[in-house]
């Protein structure tokens, strides 16, 4: 039975033992499974959560100026309308396109973009504004592609929407 | 107790050298933190156009606000058929201001309060208006009224950036 007293001798001579040359001595280890544990977790966790986003791109747009009436300049007495209509709620990817004055009736936007071209090729210039007629029930999807086909792609400068309703 | 003369301590176990693994394993944590937190900064959840050809700028970092337009039915994002994503009712219900400010959609005045605010400390802030593909164009007008009313003349309309789109 041995008593909980204090020696110090017998530390000492445990630790001049653990010194002695011949004897090897034992390296702290550190117990690391429950680390490895909780750290395989939060890596699924973290996993499981994550969603990567699309990349995402933009366009520029101009708003009409609120307030003050627009200046007709000569430029702008000539511009480029652009009416898209839906079919209604029944089938919302339908669409028609007309580009006035006279420019046509494309299908989709890729013709649109072809249209819109040949319009600034021939008597249009990249100044002339460009105005985007949309219906209510018209998607914003499609709203977006006629602004893509007009500003991007054809290079017009200024397109803007129509806010009639 | 009787010691064995060549094991003094007991015969020594294998052990495997964790610290790479755990190296590995932390880098792939900190990546999957970081990750998440950029893209929760001030996305909502939404499916936004799909554009034939196209070929737009990329989002630039600074001086941006961003004006999301939040459908009224927040599952229809998540519902929806992958070939047939227009077909949705397409109302919103408010506006999410940045990261935070949450706005209804009858409430327009205070978004044109906050955008003048934003422009008047910092004048060469864009406005990106993020929406889904299947909203109606009516849902836009008010919006877009009261972003010009802010005496902001230029809008960014965001629009996912693949070049092999699909309609």
């Amino acid at each position: 039975m041995q008593t909980a007293y204090h020696h110090p001798g017998e530390h000492e001579g445990q630790a001049r033992q653990r010194n002695r040359p011949g004897v090897r001595s034992t390296s702290m280890q550190l117990n690391l499974t429950a680390m490895i544990d909780v750290v395989f977790q939060l890596l699924i966790y973290f996993i499981v959560t994550a969603n990567f986003a699309l990349d995402e791109g933009l366009l520029t747009a101009q708003l009409p100026e609120r307030g003050q009436g627009v200046a007709a300049t000569s430029e702008e007495a000539r511009r480029i309308d652009i009416h898209i209509t839906s079919f209604g709620a029944g089938d919302p990817l339908a669409y028609t396109i007309r580009v006035e004055p006279g420019i046509g009736r494309p299908r989709n936007f890729t013709e649109l973009r072809t249209h819109l071209q040949q319009a600034k090729q021939g008597e249009y210039t990249e100044e002339t504004p460009v105005i985007i007629h949309a219906d209510a029930t018209v998607r914003w999807q499609h709203v977006v592609n006629a602004f893509n086909a007009a500003a991007e792609q054809a290079g017009f400068r200024s397109v803007g929407f129509a806010m009639e309703n | 107790m009787a010691q064995s003369q060549v094991h003094r301590r007991g015969p020594t176990s294998p052990q495997m050298n964790m610290t790479p693994l755990i190296d590995v394993t932390f880098q792939l944590i900190i990546f999957f933190m970081l990750v998440n937190n950029i893209i929760s900064q001030d996305a909502v959840r939404m499916v936004i156009p799909k554009l034939d050809d196209a070929n737009i700028r990329a989002i630039p970092e600074d001086n941006t606000i961003y004006v999301n337009l939040v459908l009224a039915d927040p599952g229809e994002a998540e519902r929806r058929a992958e070939g047939d994503y227009l077909n949705i009712s397409g109302r919103i219900s408010s506006i999410q201001l940045g990261p935070l400010e949450r706005i209804p959609k009858h409430e327009l005045a205070r978004l044109t309060r906050s955008l003048r605010a934003m422009r008047e400390a910092n004048p060469r802030i864009r406005v990106l208006v993020r929406a889904d593909a299947g909203m109606l164009f009516s849902e836009a007008v008010p919006v877009l009224g009261a972003i010009a009313e802010a005496e902001i003349q230029t809008v960014n309309l965001v629009a996912y950036r693949d070049r092999q789109t699909q309609r």
